[in-house]
């Protein structure tokens, strides 16, 4: 199907499994999220949250279920047409190229996906590169690093590198997965402000996984929460934290009793 | 043009001092210069595939049908016109490398060079049992004419040491073209991390496939070189211990530069000749002993050697932060 | 029906010399993750020591058997200590390498090995029939077949029953599958993992050296026979999968049959047999039969 509707969400799983050699790692996921929202995706270590982010942005196939963007089939489809498509993904372990400087990462990143194919062949120690790419890595606040190794950076620095890099060619749709993690306390509610004021001035649709609560509160629009790879609560934060088994098994604070 | 980039400079320089100093150099400095000259061709090719991290050891097969272009082009179209055979032997390998791609360019590491040398291997197997190849003998290549003008006796020498360093320079620049382009950053990009890669909007395996043909083409100009200088072309030029020679040079020369190979392959080939005076029965030997103790004591080659000294002469870069010497 | 029973028989005889060729360069994968070049060597080196052995002791009236027991135990011998050599001086050095850098360092060990085997023995071809022909043929339904060839089969499936018991039958043998399963937390747990790796590797090339030895009675010994066998060994184990011994065996099985299949219906593409067949496998599962690659976490 590539007619799309007026109204289709942005994205849109339905069924959505995948199991690993009789592993279920994701149960019938249905999910669909609409232009604009901030979702957040909350779940104890092992729920299938990277696991669901790998299938929507193409590196894994589904085994069974469907995967919409923009109500077009795309199950199945490569992250690389997905990238080219309008989705954007960040990971838990920051996907670098580490034998580069911070700064070649960024043009690397500017001249593959957010250049036209054609410009693959012109030069790449250009000028006009260089500073699109310094431009874009002041913007998360680390142009301090540019000339630096990537394998010598800082936990913190590479995962904004990351999600800079995931997100040079204005994405329609980013999936970030725990933005946060690896970044130090005090610089977390920085680092996400910026993402998130970046992302609200764009009207950027936003899918993050984060298992810091206080973060999830404050940005999500939307909370959908997961357990052993079904989604057992997802809508308004309030609502979703109200949850007996969310407060419980994800939050790890039992609602007092009768509370629900 | 803001400045002109000082490996394209080196290049065009050094091909037109080498063309004038032809006549004043000895004969054997003509031939190892020129055989030198063939065999860096493939090797580059190594060496751009060993950019994101993929070790050929099946070269050999472009160097065979670049050589066999210009010998099957005479022996049955009577065309002795080099740029045709240059151009028939390319034209051939960005055929097989096309179809060979589609198999090779999803494997890695050991998969990827064993895989290459099981196909050149094969095409040797295939090409000692066939006329059309002169079976082990070879077929003879015959005095090349450039473009309608054939040298005289006297000057066939001149010509086609001429023909061969302009020959290379033309690859070599472009090839240095292709290294600087944002596609060349690419292929560095695959070794390091092929999932942002393909995140980034890029098929990996089509690049390793593009790679695979360059790599061919750069080898078969090679191996036409190599026939027009030997004047026979051989399946031995498929056989696998050719292609590790080829490894062997990018390995000793480092990867730094389009020219390290040439220095290389120089560097090979004046070995070659002192071998076969001193340990005429030994060369395997010898080139093994040479290999292990680079491996062991300069891993990252001879050439190396150069960029440690011209880190050591050129000031510091007054960055932020500062760059680590070592990148490994 | 003739036929068939003709590509059965030479199938599987063709199959055990490549099980016994390919499970020296296996294993050492297995624990090395080192695809070893220089297995070749081995072989030819093996071969050699073997011809050579005959030939001594042929020259002091023994009879065959003793013969090709003192060509085997040579063979093993030799090939265990220039293994140990190799694994101490060299490649130890290397393990925190490249693996390309790895490979070519085999590579030139190689090269070297085999020009070595040339000073020792010379240019020239030797020849050991002797106790191939002594033992005669059996009769395997209407075929008369060579006794020393069906020998080779059951020294293969020996050396494969040798093997699999070590492995999992004697503590030795779980180290060994702990380090090839995973070699950190081996190391961890209290395995002495170099040892192990030296191990591995010495026991690698004596089973190079034993291929050698047994199929130095039935071809001309001479310079270049290491080539043709790594490229064939390399074949049948990366058919079954890299590293894994059960793949060894039905690699060598299905390159075997497929070997004796054309060569008995269309000769002329016999060569193409092997590398048929390893191309169709890896087309269908890109590691071989018995191995699934790693997926890297992100
Ligand atoms: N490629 C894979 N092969 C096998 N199992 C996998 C694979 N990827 C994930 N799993 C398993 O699937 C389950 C879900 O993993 P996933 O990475 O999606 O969890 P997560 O919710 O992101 O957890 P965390 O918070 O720790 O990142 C885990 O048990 C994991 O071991
Ligand atoms: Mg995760």
């Amino acid at each position: 199907m590539t007619r799309s509707r007026p109204a289709a969400p942005v994205l849109e799983c339905r069924g959505v499994a995948k199991s690993f050699g009789g592993f279920a790692a994701a149960n019938a996921i249905d999910l669909a999220v609409s232009e604009g929202e901030v979702v957040g995706v909350i779940g104890s270590n092992g729920a299938g949250k990277t696991t669901l982010l790998n299938i929507v942005s193409g590196h894994l196939k589904p085994t069974k279920g469907k995967v919409f963007f923009r109500g077009e089939d795309v199950t199945g489809v490569p992250s690389r047409t997905l990238a080219r498509k309008g989705i954007a993904r960040s990971f838990q372990v920051p996907q670098l190229f580490p034998t580069l400087s911070a700064l070649e990462n960024m043009m690397l990143a500017l001249s593959l996906v957010a250049a036209p194919r054609k410009s693959i062949l012109s030069r790449f120690d250009d000028a006009d590169l260089a500073t699109a790419a310094r431009d874009a890595l002041d913007h998360y606040g680390i142009a301090d690093c540019a000339d630096s190794l990537v394998s010598e950076l800082p936990q913190g620095v590479r995962k904004l590198l990351d999600i800079a890099m995931a997100t040079s060619a204005e994405p329609d749709l980013v999936l970030l997965d725990e933005p946060t993690s690896g970044v130090s306390s005090e610089e977390k509610s920085d680092v996400m402000q910026r993402l998130a004021d970046r992302f609200a001035a764009t009207g950027t649709t936003v899918v993050f996984i984060e298992h810091d609560m206080d973060i999830v509160r404050r940005y999500a629009s939307r909370v959908v929460a997961l357990t052993d790879g079904s989604v057992i609560a997802d809508g308004p934060p309030e609502e979703v934290f109200a949850h007996a088994t969310v407060a419980d098994v994800i939050v790890g604070e039992p609602l007092p009793e009768g509370d629900a | 043009m803001r400045h002109l980039d000082p490996t394209i400079l080196v290049v065009v320089l050094g091909a037109a001092a080498l063309s004038f100093a032809q006549p004043h150099m000895p004969g054997w400095v003509v031939y190892l210069l020129q055989i030198a000259i063939a065999a860096s061709l493939p090797a580059l090719g190594c060496m751009i595939l060993l950019r994101s991290g993929l070790l050929s050891f099946g070269q050999g097969l472009y160097y065979f049908i670049g050589a066999y272009g210009v010998a099957l082009v005479h022996a049955h179209l009577g065309i002795s016109d080099a740029f045709l055979g240059i151009l028939a032997g390319a034209a051939a390998s960005i055929l097989v490398a096309g179809l060979v791609g589609f198999f090779i360019a999803r494997y890695r590491g050991i998969f990827f060079a064993m895989l290459t040398l099981a196909i050149s291997m094969v095409v040797y197997g295939m090409a000692v049992k066939m006329d059309l190849f002169g079976r082990s003998d070879g077929l003879n290549v015959p005095r090349l004419s450039y473009l309608g003008f054939t040298p005289s006796r006297a000057w066939a020498q001149t010509s086609l040491f001429v023909f061969c360093v302009w020959v290379w320079a033309v690859f070599g620049i472009a090839t240095h073209l292709y290294l600087r382009s944002r596609f060349g950053k690419l292929l560095t990009a695959i070794e390091d991390n092929e999932t942002r890669v393909e995140y980034l909007g890029w098929s990996v395996r089509h690049a390793v496939h593009i790679n695979t043909i360059v790599a061919a083409v750069l080898g078969s100009a090679g191996g036409a070189l190599a026939a027009a200088s030997a004047r026979y072309a051989d399946p031995s030029l498929a056989y696998w211990t050719t292609s590790g020679e080829f490894v062997f040079i990018v390995l000793i020369a480092g990867q730094a530069n389009v020219l390290a190979p040439l220095f290389g392959s120089v560097f090979l080939e004046t070995l070659r000749t002192y071998a076969a005076a001193f340990f005429p029965d030994e060369w395997q030997l010898v080139l093994g002993a040479v290999m292990l103790a680079i491996i062991l004591f300069l891993p990252k080659g001879l050439g190396h050697l150069f960029a440690l000294a011209g880190r050591a002469l050129r000031p510091r870069r007054a960055t932020a932060a500062p760059i680590e010497e070592d990148r490994t | 029906m003739n036929l068939a029973l003709i590509i059965l028989v030479d199938g599987i005889s063709y199959a055990g010399w490549l099980f016994l060729v390919g499970i020296g360069l296996t294993l050492v994968f297995g624990v090395l993750r080192l695809v070893n070049i220089a297995h070749g060597g081995f072989y030819a080196i093996g071969a050699y020591v073997a011809a050579y052995a005959i030939g001594a002791a042929a020259s002091y009236g023994l009879g065959a058997g003793p013969q090709l027991l003192l060509a085997f135990a040579g063979a093993v011998v030799v090939g265990g200590l220039i293994g140990f050599l190799v694994e101490r001086t060299v490649l130890v050095r290397l393990y925190d390498h490249p693996e390309v850098l790895v490979l070519f360092a085999t590579y030139a060990l190689f090269l070297i090995l085999e020009d070595v085997t040339k000073l020792v023995w010379g240019g020239a071809s030797l020849y050991a029939f002797q106790p191939r022909n002594a033992f005669g043929t059996v009769a395997i339904g209407s075929l008369s077949y060579p006794v020393y060839d069906v020998a080779t089969v059951v020294i293969a499936v020996l050396v494969a029953l040798g093997t699999w018991f070590v492995l999992n039958r004697t503590r030795t043998g779980r180290c060994v599958t702990a380090v090839v399963h995973d070699r950190e937390m081996s190391a961890a747990m209290g395995v002495n993992v170099s040892a192990i790796m030296t191990g591995t590797f010495v026991v690698g090339s004596m089973l190079g050296a034993l291929a050698g030895a047994v199929t130095a009675p039935k071809i001309a010994v001479s310079p270049g026979i290491g080539v043709e066998v790594i490229v064939l060994a390399f074949a049948v184990v990366v058919i079954g999968g890299l590293g894994s011994i059960g793949g060894a065996v039905v690699g060598a099985l299905v390159v075997g049959l497929a070997r004796a299949f054309a060569t008995h219906l269309f000769p002329d593409l016999a060569v193409f047999a092997v590398y048929a067949v390893m191309a169709v496998v890896l087309a269908i599962r890109p590691y071989g039969l018995f191995a699934r690659p790693v997926a890297r976490k992100i």
